[in-house]
Formats: C-alpha cells, structure tokens, sequence
C-alpha cells in the first residue's frame, strides 16, 4: 500500500498592497497634520478647569499679550487702538472668525478691556481666552 | 552548431522592504505631529451697536473684582472657590438670572479668568462682561 503525502496547506497573507495601504496613511497624516509654530510672545497663560475645544483651527486669529502689555498678532507687534483695523479685515475675509486671547497671567484687566473695545468695534464678537488645563 | 538563446535580463528594483520604509515614515509623521487644540473659555462679546438693554435689577448678579483678588457678589465679598456653589443656588432660585463680570483696570487677568471659569462651572447661560 502506497503512502499518500499529506498535502500540506500554506495559508498566506496577501502582503503586495502593504505599502500601498502604508502609503495611504502616510499621506493622510501629512495632509492632515498642520506645521504650525506658534509666533508669539513669551507667556503663561492662566489656568482654568472648566474649559472647552476650539471648534477649528482654520478661522482662528490670535491674539498674544505678554505682561509687558505688547501685543501682537500674527508675529507683528501691534498698539491696542490699531487691533481694531487688523481684526476688521481678518473678519471681512473669514465671517466665522474666533479670536483666542493668548495673555499672560500677570496682564492687567486694562488692556484685556481695550481689546474687548477694540474687537467688538471691530465687529469680532467670538472670542476665547485660551487657558491651560488644570 | 547549437543556437545559444540569449539570457533576457530581467532588472528588478527589490519592493520588499518597500512596507517596511513606509512604515518607518509614517511613525516618524504620527510621532512629529502634535495634534494641539487649543483650549480656553469662550464668550460672546456684546455687538458695538447694541443699545444697552433694560433688564429688571432682580435678573442680575454683579461680579465685582478688585485689583487685590477681592470678589464681591451683589456687594458681599466672596471667595473665588464659592462662587460656583453660589452661583447654582442663585440660578436654581431664578433661572433668567444674568451675571455681569466687571473688573477694575488693575485687576490680574488671571482672577479674572478664574472667575470665568467659577461660571463656567456653574453653567451659566448669560455672562455679561461690564466694562
């Protein structure tokens, strides 16, 4: 009687379109990821519990106010009565604009209020107060 | 005389380390990116045209800050801690209750972001900021 081989069952993963699928990662993650440094100033922001997300990071305009009083937007150096025009014409531009504050824990309420003037004249109602988590 | 057949070349570039490259990048692109929302408390400021508003005096809670920390609610002073369980109280005992934030110019923007954040805790619906 003859001996049948057994015959023997290679089961494989089909591994052609790995780096086709890899690939396509890849690129998700460079077209979603945003490079973005932070051209700011140097501060500490204040700390708060109760805080919530920006809805997106696309129709937001900085703000930076260090505890010297400077203030800036986007890498520019800015007296308070001119936030007023650059806030006017980034609001025209994006209508669903958010302004995030970014002040240092130490600045005086004076100027957070002569922003606020500034920015409602400006017609740029949304605004943040970006704060780190407790 | 026998025919020699010619040998066809076959040049190849080896794919099987292909995956292995694409994953080395695409760890190096999730470790990279910093996926960083910023995070803050949000307020609606008042329009520039909008004319003042009547309210009856019994719908507003005023918060005043002082340049020393100091917080008074409806001109008794409180701690910064026990405005949110105040806050609750007064909003269980009138719901339209508005509270309207105003702080001195030298006030620290940091008690003043406290405070916000004390409402914010207590779900208020309507934070006015006086100026």
């Amino acid at each position: 009687m003859e001996l049948k081989k057994k015959s023997q069952l290679k089961a494989s993963i089909p591994t052609a379109s790995l780096p086709d699928i890899v690939f396509m990662l890849i690129f998700f993650f460079m077209v979603s990821s945003v490079l973005r440094s932070h051209e700011g100033l140097q501060i500490l922001m204040p700390k708060a519990k109760q805080i919530e997300k920006l809805e997106s990071n696309v129709h937001v305009a900085y703000i930076w106010i260090s505890k010297e009083g400077l203030i800036s937007i986007d890498g520019r150096l800015y007296q308070p009565q001119s936030v007023r025009s650059v806030m006017y014409e980034k609001r025209t531009v994006d209508p669903q604009l958010i302004v995030s504050i970014r002040a240092d824990e130490l600045v005086n309420m004076d100027l957070i209020g002569q922003i606020h003037k500034e920015l409602r004249l400006a017609d740029a109602l949304a605004v943040n107060y970006s704060t780190r988590a407790i | 005389m026998g025919l020699v057949r010619k040998k066809v070349r076959i040049a190849e570039i080896p794919s099987g380390s292909l995956a292995d490259i694409a994953f080395l990048l695409l760890i190096f692109f999730m470790v990279a990116t910093t996926i960083d929302m910023d995070k803050g408390i949000g307020i609606v400021l008042p329009s520039a045209q909008d004319s003042e508003i009547e309210m009856s005096k019994k719908n507003i809670t005023s918060i005043l800050i002082d340049p020393r920390g100091t917080v008074l609610m409806d001109e008794k002073e409180v701690s910064i801690k026990d405005i949110k369980a105040k806050v609750e109280a007064l909003q269980l005992q009138n719901p339209k209750m508005v509270f309207s934030v105003k702080a001195h110019p030298l006030t620290k923007y940091r008690t003043y972001i406290e405070v916000l954040d004390q409402l914010k805790q207590a779900k208020t619906r309507v934070i006015s900021i006086a100026e």
